[in-house]
């Protein structure tokens, strides 16, 4: 009698449990759940009081792509290349730089390794108004290779992918040695191989933090061609804003990437938000 | 972790020969020149004109035939980076600004007097009030409207028929004003006590401009005759503020900011909100200038309404309004001055002209091409729109001021005039104080820029000892010599009244 | 010390040759601007006298800039705003510890079946509950919404924790232009979504709240202040007896007490509080003596007059904050019977369009996004991470969720609060350029300009870059005092 009380008990707590988690995602998706409405009304509905569609408009997403001004596939496709070559440098730089932190013994390294860490504090403002003249000078303005080149390296990510390579089994080195492998095997053939989660999620951070970023690509690029999303959409907003229902469409596509990405990775960025917090 | 290596980046260096094909530069065949403007679907329109003018007007440029010599492209960054890219070298060949003379001044714009001969562009093809908005402040050239607005009051006639208000006349003084607002609430709102009808929009979004222009009437302005110093904190200034807060919240003719937030209609299309009362005839009047047609005409033939306008209500004897103007410039580190020229041609010429007094986007830059033009005066297709296209160009012609502007003052920052304005009206000071901490904060502004150019420190000097003379002169009720003036308001007023002199040697 | 032998070089050369891209990228997006930043802070460079076009020469203007700044009224306006909108860290903190708390339940506990038949309970539950509102011909909007809790409620107890987790995530995670547009669109106040339905219940609400006399409006203000008191009594009390028995120095004593006092002393400069205002006066004096009478009696167990630091800071800051509230809600109240009797009625804020309510609208989206966010992440790990011993001791003393709270878990992740804390303030003071510039401009009237933003404008509108520098610079001396604490009181707080 007893044990089925507590069982009962137990149920019940659960089942409040649901309903206080329910409660409150569903009032974080609530503002989800209005775009995706709003962007499939017609604009005359859009002051209305109830939230659905007299009609699904389904051809706003199509209209979208068709506005004058608003160049929304040639923004995307920017965005996601810009994002690529980002990532795909920046994991390339971290690693090797994590490598030689993590794997390589040669004096003075952990000095610079704190010293590098520290500029991780420094804020990009400082460093904003220079960096800018410093394209100019280089020539990048409104060049890709002006978006890319600047974000292909970072503290954090060496930070992240030291922490994990740091826990690789030392015996692995020492019998790569013995088979008489260069450092450069040893990095390419045995240590990089094995971080393959930190690589994962170092991908998934740096891409989305890319795709995301709005200072820099505000400042650098002026042709409409060369907009990444987030001033796509911001140019957007400020010329064509009162269009909400398609200005809806454009943000929810401009997300979906995003929570593409992070349905099928959320586990890598879990664990890798937590390697990175850790210990800071 | 080769194939995967050398996999991505093949797939990336695909991918930039790609975007790199695609870029605008590699689409076409023909030099481009930028054209850093607003995201307007217009602009798209009469970059296209522009093709055809070119290729119409000048074949002889083309190289080969068929082949256009030269395109436009819209620069539409919306940053606010536009002055550091002009002064970093990487400016659009034309710059859109809504005042020149400070761009001029920092030597990012092009003087145009060379080519404006040659290109029948210059400053006598436009409208004599604006023409300090587009040279530099000695009277060099360095801009071209693309279009042209002075705004008015309009009166949507089917609001007034219905409720039995009397059209005011066209110079409303603003004792008309105040009773003509308050019939017009009383009579509107008679059956509807919750339903709120008001003779304008909010005053925070006409009200700077019309105390400007109520100082103006009176015989002042908001810096003195050699711009060297803001002298906004006059009675004459104070006292339309205060008009307005009394038209807020004690005779109710405007709306306050509450009204407007509670004020629950859909906005659709260009010129938000305002407009849409307007049309529904929840505001009797709204002040705006041609370009609104752009969106009436957007609606059905049968919710046309009849309009009428009149100009901004004001006391004083010294009748303005104030002109504004989209300002074309050409960037000064252009690498193709003889082919940017053109454009100027282009927009002093009669295809974009008849473009903008069919689109309706603004009045034309040239009013030649308006003046006497039943096609511009009378459109034939609204009838209803009667008398705003020949009152507009009447009071650009003949009334028009530039809005106010000094070089010691980049207005590139906050505009202290609504924000004075803005304080006032939400409680947070009072009109007097609102109006002082402008005047101190302009006035700083300018001992701040004088203080960090030498330039301008000289040029400072040799105008404070003229205003010195000028406030003598007005002390001992001498008349002013002309060439002693900068403001452009004092030119006009004191010529109005008499007051100006032959020019005579600078002190 | 430093004797490089042959192979030591080698070594590091082989090391080197690794950092070498990033090296060069340090140096050249980096280091080099780092320190044309630093010299242009004590120059005049502004590009519209400095530029490829004019060619005067930059001049070396000293702490010139840095002293301009520090008379400029806008620096402390925008100060102001800064810390303003930091109020809500400590929100975001709690939600997102609150979220973790809640998410961090074994859903299978008890038996496979239990399980089942709770699914079970509730797929069937959400059935019928839809069922009788399409019977009850219930709005769309009802619908909608019960239909989406629903479909949450079942995901979620099929998919447990995972699926919560991911829905929390998901604010934060698209946290960017595009959720920036998309909050703008909803404080819309003529036709967003939020006013459409707050200002109905506002009218609803209007003839209640009409009926409250002004007298009763001044009743539920004095039961409010007095909360006000009798938390500032406890905090005092708490702040008071961690001095005495020890885990507090003398110098973190007075701040905290100080911090405590701060929202008493603003009672008073309050207009409509009236008595309330010396009733706050008469609890700082009170505070005060107290303190006093401590210090003349003195302590038994002494420690260093800066321990505790930490604790002083975060605790009462929280507490003062708290206090801030309750004040807010008392002005609130006594102006209520006015405002309900008025011809508008309550009429919903206009948020971003509103001086006053603008921060307050960024402040209550940035609750949204962080509640979920990183920081929910890394209370999870730090809640797996206490040992389940402590509780189960803590249930053989008979301790309330409460106590097992304040005595188990709030001091096993009070490392990972600093770290967040420390972490979010860091952000905090750099931030609000994002929000700012897609969301309202810096307006109105300059109310949600931050220094990030302020920033921007100065070297990227009026081209000022001497100063911008300079402004920048000085965000970076706050940036560095957070850090110099965090080293400084982080360790000690930790040990606590």
């Amino acid at each position: 009698m007893a044990k089925e009380l507590t069982m009962f008990n137990r149920g019940v707590k659960l089942v409040v449990l649901h309903v206080v988690l329910a409660l409150v995602a569903t009032s974080l998706v609530l503002p989800f759940t209005w775009m995706i409405l709003a962007s499939l009304k017609r604009l005359d509905e859009i002051g209305l009081d109830s939230w659905l569609p007299q009609a699904f408009q389904w051809s706003n997403y199509r209209e979208v792509f068709t506005m004058k001004g608003i160049m929304f596939g040639r923004w995307y496709w920017n965005s996601i290349f810009v994002a690529f070559w980002v990532t795909f440098l920046q994991v390339f730089t971290s690693s090797l730089a994590a490598f030689s932190f993590a794997r390589l013994k040669w004096k003075g390294r952990d000095t610079v390794f704190l010293m590098y860490l520290a500029t991780m504090m420094l804020p990009g403002l400082v460093m904003m108004i220079p960096n800018y003249q410093n394209m100019i000078y280089l020539g990048l303005v409104d060049t890709y290779a002006g978006l890319i080149l600047p974000a292909a390296f970072s503290a954090f990510g060496t930070f992240l992918m030291r922490q994990f390579m740091m826990n690789i089994p030392h015996s692995l080195d020492e019998a790569a040695e013995i088979d008489g492998a260069s450092k450069w095997q040893l990095y390419w053939t045995v240590i990089l191989p094995l971080s393959r989660p930190a690589l994962v999620t170092l991908t998934i951070f740096t891409f989305i933090g890319n795709y995301n970023s709005m200072f820099w690509p505000l400042v650098m690029m002026k042709t409409p061609e060369r907009y990444t999303l987030p001033i796509g959409m911001m140019a957007f907003d400020s010329s064509q804003g009162q269009q909400t229902n398609l200005l809806m469409a454009a943000v929810a596509m401009s997300v979906i990437p995003m929570i593409i990405l992070f349905i099928f990775m959320q586990k890598q960025l879990v664990k890798g938000i937590m390697l990175g917090g850790v210990k800071g | 972790m080769n194939k995967l290596f050398f996999g991505i980046l093949a797939v990336l260096v695909a991918a930039s020969i790609y975007t790199y094909l695609s870029e605008p530069e590699q689409q076409t065949a023909y030099p481009l020149i930028y054209w850093k403007s607003d995201p307007n679907p217009q602009r798209y329109e009469q970059i296209e004109l522009f093709d055809k003018w070119l290729a119409k007007t000048h074949p002889e440029l083309q190289t080969t035939p068929g082949v256009p010599a030269f395109g436009v492209k819209l620069d539409t960054a919306s940053n606010q980076s536009t002055l550091i890219q002009a002064v970093s070298g990487v400016g659009g060949d034309l710059l859109d600004f809504s005042v020149v003379p400070v761009f001029y001044a920092m030597g990012i714009i092009r003087d145009l007097t060379p080519y404006a001969k040659e290109g029948h562009f210059g400053l006598d093809t436009t409208y004599p009030g604006i023409a300090g908005l587009l040279s530099s402040y000695d009277g060099k050239q360095a801009g071209y409207p693309c279009n042209v607005a002075v705004s008015n009051f309009w009166i949507n006639r089917k609001t007034f028929e219905k409720y039995g208000v009397k059209l005011p006349k066209e110079e409303i003084t603003l004792e008309e004003f105040e009773q003509l607002g308050k019939e017009f609430v009383r009579k509107a709102n008679a059956n509807n006590p919750d339903k709120k009808i008001f003779l304008c929009p909010a005053a925070s979004g006409f009200g700077p401009m019309f105390n400007l222009i109520n100082a103006r009437s009176q015989g002042m302005d908001v810096f003195n005759e050699t711009l060297t110093k803001s002298t906004v904190n006059d009675p004459r200034y104070i006292a339309p503020m205060k008009l307005l807060y009394k038209w807020t919240y004690t005779d109710k003719i405007l709306p306050t900011a509450a009204d407007v937030a509670s004020q629950n209609i859909e906005t659709g299309g260009y010129g938000g909100a305002t407009f849409t009362h307007f049309i529904q005839g929840t505001y009797g009047i709204i002040v705006t200038g041609r370009y609104a047609l752009i969106r009436f005409r957007e609606l059905p033939k049968e919710q046309q309404m009849p309009l009428y306008c009149v100009q901004y209500p004001q006391s004083g004897k010294f009748r303005n309004m104030v002109g504004t103007a989209r300002i074309t410039s050409m960037y000064a580190a252009t690498k193709d001055p003889n082919r940017t020229k053109y454009f100027f041609e282009f927009l002093a010429s009669k295809d974009y002209n008849d473009h903008i007094i069919h689109g309706v986007d603004g009045l034309p830059p040239n009013p030649k091409f308006a003046i006497n033009n039943p096609e511009f005066l009378k459109p034939s297709n609204y009838p209803n729109e009667g008398n705003v296209h020949a009152n507009e160009l009447k009071w650009a012609m003949n009334l028009a001021l530039p809005a106010p502007q000094t070089p010691y003052y980049s207005s590139t920052g906050r505009d202290w005039y609504i924000y004075a304005l803005d304080k006032y009206l939400n409680d947070r000071a009072t009109a007097e104080e609102a109006v002082k901490e402008a005047e101190d904060r302009i006035n700083l502004a300018i001992r701040q820029t004088i203080q960090e150019n030498p330039k301008l420190a000289r040029q400072y000097a040799e105008d404070t000892a003229i205003q010195k003379k000028i406030d003598q002169y007005k002390a001992d009720g001498r008349k002013i010599p002309a060439n002693w003036i900068r403001n452009p308001y004092y030119l006009k007023y004191y010529q109005s009244k008499g007051m100006l002199a032959e020019p005579e040697r600078k002190p | 010390m430093l004797t490089w032998k042959k192979n030591d070089v080698k070594q590091a050369t082989v090391g080197i040759l690794f950092l070498l891209p990033n090296i060069l990228g340090f140096l050249v997006f980096t280091a080099i601007p780092l320190v044309i930043s630093l010299f242009m802070a004590f120059t005049d460079w502004n590009l519209e006298m400095h530029n490829m076009f004019q060619n005067a020469t930059v001049k070396s203007v000293g702490f010139g800039n840095f002293v301009k700044l520090f008379t400029d009224p806008d620096f402390f306006t925008y100060l102001g705003n800064t810390l303003f909108l930091m109020i809500g860290i400590p929100f975001g903190v709690a939600g997102s510890l609150a979220a973790a708390m809640l998410l961090n339940h074994d859903f299978k506990a008890g038996s496979k079946k239990l399980y089942g038949i709770i699914i079970l309970t509730i797929v069937m539950t959400v059935c019928c509950m839809m069922l009788v509102l399409v019977g009850m011909a219930a709005t769309a909007m009802t619908l909608l919404v019960c239909g989406i809790a629903g479909a949450v409620i079942v995901g979620g107890s099929v998919g447990g924790q995972t699926v919560y987790r991911t829905l929390f995530y998901f604010p934060s995670f698209t946290s960017g232009v595009a959720t920036y547009i998309l909050w703008k669109k909803l404080y819309s106040p003529e036709n967003g979504p939020i006013n459409n339905i707050l200002q109905p219940m506002l009218d609803w609400f209007t003839p209640i709240a009409a009926r409250l006399s002004p007298k009763g409006a001044t009743g539920i203000a004095g039961v409010l202040l007095v909360l006000m008191g009798l938390g500032y009594a406890v905090a005092m009390f708490r702040r008071c007896r961690r001095w005495y028995f020890g885990e507090c120095g003398t110098t973190s004593v007075i701040i905290g007490a100080v911090l405590l006092m701060i929202p008493l002393l603003c009672a008073q400069l309050w207009s409509g509080l009236g008595w309330g205002g010396a009733f706050g006066f008469f609890f700082a004096a009170a505070g005060v003596i107290a303190l006093a009478a401590l210090f003349f009696f003195g302590r038994d167990y002494k420690c260093v007059t800066d321990y505790g630091m930490a604790d002083a800071i975060i605790i009462d800051g929280i507490i003062m904050i708290g206090l801030f509230i309750l004040l807010g809600m008392t002005n609130v109240v006594l102006s209520m019977p006015a405002q309900a009797t008025s011809a508008d009625g309550f009429v919903a804020p206009k948020w971003l369009a509103d001086y006053y309510w603008a921060k307050p609208s960024l402040m209550i989206m940035g609750f949204w996004g962080a509640i979920g966010s990183n920081n929910m992440l890394l209370y999870l790990a730090g809640l797996s991470g206490v040992s389940q011993e402590l509780y189960e001791a803590a249930d053989i003393d008979g301790a309330t969720p409460i106590q097992r709270f304040w005595n188990v878990t709030w001091p096993q992740l009070s490392n990972v609060t600093f770290f967040i804390l420390v972490m979010s303030i860091m952000g905090g003071l750099q931030g609000g350029f994002e929000m700012a510039r897609v969301m309202t401009n810096g307006g109105p009237a300059g109310s949600t300009t931050t220094l990030a933003y302020y920033i921007y404008t100065e070297g990227f509108g009026t081209g000022r870059l001497g100063y911008a520098s300079a402004v920048a610079w000085t965000l970076f001396a706050m940036v560095l005092c957070v850090t110099i604490f965090n080293w400084k009181f982080g360790n000690k707080y930790t040990n606590d």
